[in-house]
């Protein structure tokens, strides 16, 4: 009995051995009929000046991703070599930029902008020089004008009046009583629009809404002593605002102790990013969300999904922190560009051309770890969004998104070719 | 409501009188234009709250705070200040401005990043000197003592350099080697290391100011460009290295601020470039610009 055992130890022992070899030798699949040696991408993102709060982000996971995609065979075999740019500078000098990365390094992508003002001068010059390139991040909806009649440009994240709208949606889910709100947004075309959107939609869904007050600091004014005065003065029920970054920090340092968000509920549309930097200055009950964008660290639940549960932790492996809302939107864009070829390399049974792969990308359905995400022929991406109040973690030692609730797509992007801030105004 | 618009526009223009000072100052004495100020003043606010979150995990009670933010900006004034003085600045006394502009601007780029090369891009920041003295309550609302502390660091701060100019045995000799270098030096002043103080003083108020601002906001790259371009609008109003004139025209353009917040809110940034415009329309050399042939 026991001679059996060892001899079934020995077969199972050369069996799983014999897998070993078989796997280490089996060679990765081939690269498909006229795939270039390397996939040159270029990634492009703030990393110097104050906007380098969303590029940092960003670049860490498209080297991440690049790194592990690479491991597994990059995109059918063919392996993406990434170049990195700095999105400083205005849209001018992005422009040239993009010529040179095009002309000069000959890349066969690019992936990024979080500035609208820059992905507005480069969708032209994408057209110009017939390169496919996939906006991560920036969010004004005029893009929209210059990207939905094909062309080489895709956005792979819902636009900015979406993170207006999904808070005006979930105020009337949570607060159908409001009677009154105010705003405080930095004065540039991010704050303005932001503000419009909001403003315009609660209208829409509560034309009885009073607006108490509607605040302009300048652009990294860092100084709100006078606008707090203002809000406490005029007693809002809600507060909306599209502050970022530093800025927001030193508006919740300034207001916090002032107790403007006992008085008020106070909605920050970026407020997500934020949460791991201030630690306990941010008070538990602020609506807080990660932009519209399908993840967020905690949600989808990362043992219920093995994406998430692979991108959380290899994340906070590689930078020792969780991947907030810049970060997910990367991964949308890169995930996006990468299933595009994919799905074209398949129908095709070759490498394909980039218009091969427009086509492909329109009308794609591909996965991130927030869920899935549609690409819309007019090239705009479709998805839904997290929102959550923040409530300090003591396991994680910065607060969290708590009571979250996931707002679908339908909810918050306008119909297939309806303009979006017409759409806003109509919706119920 | 009126008590509330005085509060926030003194505690405004105490920001920017702090935010300017230094600017001004070292225009005054060294008829420089330093543009590298945003940086010493960025400087100021990051040694200060990194000292004192370093020091406040080590145990320090949170009313030593004060001290140590203010040893932040000693340390950059007597680091900075020599060494941007003597390396550079002196190369170019007399110079055409243009020269001048272009140095210190390049300062300002270099010091820029390397304040990114040292605490990186995350926001930093400390609360507790803001928190620690608490809040008062004024017409119906809560307004934090941190801000009145600001206002009272402008007063004792702006009165100390008139006072260290005007009454003192330095400010006298600062006077006759602006007044005229070579005299100076034959009477036996040792010219180099008086530009070397005055410019170390200068790059000393800066960063008092960036140091006891940074309690109030999150201390992030490139945070200080914005708030300086405020600092030129306001000793343009007042008089280019005019002390009284950065407190007066501190002093218009936070009061004007809060009223337009309060009553008109879409015109908070116009109303400052508007003051200033109207002021340079009327009187080209600002405020105090002609009052005196030397400003200080």
């Amino acid at each position: 009995m026991r001679k059996m055992k060892v001899i079934s130890g020995f077969v199972i022992g050369f069996f799983v051995i014999g897998l070993m070899f078989l796997s280490v030798s089996t060679p990765m699949a081939a690269p498909p009929k006229g795939a270039p040696a390397k996939f040159k991408v270029a990634f492009v993102d703030f990393f110097s000046g104050t906007a380098a709060v969303f590029g940092i982000g960003g670049k860490n996971t498209s080297e991440l991703l690049v790194k592990q995609w690479n491991k597994k065979g990059g995109i059918r075999g063919v392996p993406i070599d990434l170049v990195v740019i700095d999105e400083a500078g205005g849209p001018k000098k992005q422009v040239t930029e993009f010529r040179r990365l095009v002309l000069e390094e000959k890349v066969d992508a690019v992936v990024g902008y979080t500035s609208s003002g820059n992905s507005l001068a480069i969708a032209p010059v994408a057209d110009e020089l017939k390169t496919l390139t996939v906006i991560h991040i920036a969010g004004t909806h005029q893009l929209n004008d210059k990207i939905g009649k094909g062309g080489y440009t895709f956005r792979t994240s819902v636009n900015q009046a979406a993170d207006s709208v999904i808070l005006a949606r979930y105020l009337m889910k949570v607060m159908p009583d409001i009677k009154s709100i105010a705003g405080i947004q930095p004065d540039y075309s991010w704050g303005r629009d932001s503000w419009e959107a909001f403003k315009v939609a609660m209208l829409a869904l509560k034309p009885s809404i009073k607006v108490k007050a509607e605040l302009w600091p300048k652009l990294f004014a860092g100084e709100y002593s006078a606008e707090i005065s203002k809000l406490m003065l005029s007693k809002p029920d809600v507060i909306h605002s599209s502050l970022w970054g530093g800025d927001l920090i030193s508006f919740v340092k300034q207001a916090a102790p002032r107790g403007l968000f006992k008085q008020s509920t106070v909605l920050l549309s970026t407020g997500e990013q934020v949460l791991m930097h201030v630690k306990g200055i941010m008070p538990d009950g602020v609506v807080a969300l990660p932009r519209v964008t399908a993840g967020y660290f905690l949600d989808p639940d990362p043992e219920m999904d093995p994406l998430q549960k692979e991108f959380v932790e290899s994340y906070y492996k590689a930078y020792k922190r969780y991947p907030e809302y810049t970060t997910y939107r990367t991964y949308q864009a890169w995930a996006g560009l990468k299933a595009a070829y994919e799905k074209a390399i398949d129908i095709l049974g070759r490498w394909p051309t980039t218009e091969e792969v427009i086509s492909a990308f329109e009308d794609l359905a591909y996965q991130a770890p927030g869920g899935t995400i549609i690409m819309r022929s007019d090239h705009q991406a479709i998805h839904g969004g997290v929102i959550g109040v923040t409530k300090f973690s003591e396991e994680y030692g910065f607060p969290i998104l708590v009571d979250r609730v996931r707002i679908g797509a339908e909810e918050i992007t306008p119909p297939f070719g309806m303009k979006t801030m017409d759409w806003v105004k109509t919706i119920k | 409501m009126v008590t509330i618009i005085i509060l926030d526009g003194l505690n405004y223009a105490a920001n920017l009188f702090l935010v300017s000072v230094g600017l001004t100052f070292v225009y005054g004495v060294l008829r420089i234009l330093n543009i590298s100020h945003g940086a010493l003043y960025a400087l100021g606010a990051y040694m200060a709250t990194w000292l004192t979150l370093l020091l406040l995990k080590v145990g320090l009670p949170d009313i030593l705070t004060y001290f140590t933010l203010l040893v932040g900006a000693i340390i950059i004034g007597l680091v900075f200040g020599p060494l941007i003085e003597r390396l550079a600045l002196r190369r170019i006394y007399g110079s055409d401005i243009h020269i001048q502009l272009l140095l210190t601007y390049s300062i300002l780029l270099i010091l820029d990043d390397l304040m990114k090369l040292v605490w990186g891009t995350d926001p930093l920041f400390v609360s507790e000197p803001y928190s620690f003295i608490g809040m008062f309550e004024v017409s119906g609302i809560l307004y934090p003592w941190y801000n009145i502390l600001l206002m009272g660091v402008a007063v004792v701060f702006g009165s100390f350099l008139i006072w260290l100019v005007r009454r003192t045995r330095f400010g006298k000799i600062v006077v006759s080697v602006i007044y005229d270098r070579e005299i100076s030096a034959a009477m036996g002043v040792n010219v180099g290391l008086i530009f070397t103080v005055a410019f170390s003083i200068g790059a000393f108020s800066a960063a008092l100011g960036g140091a006891f601002i940074a309690p109030t906001i999150a201390v992030v790259p490139g945070f200080a460009i914005e708030v300086v371009v405020m600092a030129f609008a306001v000793i343009a109003i007042g008089g280019l290295g005019s002390l009284e004139g950065a407190a007066l025209g501190a002093l218009i353009v936070g009061l004007a601020r809060a009223t337009s917040i309060h009553l008109f809110a879409e015109l908070e940034l116009v109303v400052i470039y508007l003051i200033m415009v109207l002021v340079l329309a009327f009187l080209p050399k600002g405020l105090f610009g002609e009052v005196e042939e030397r400003r200080i």
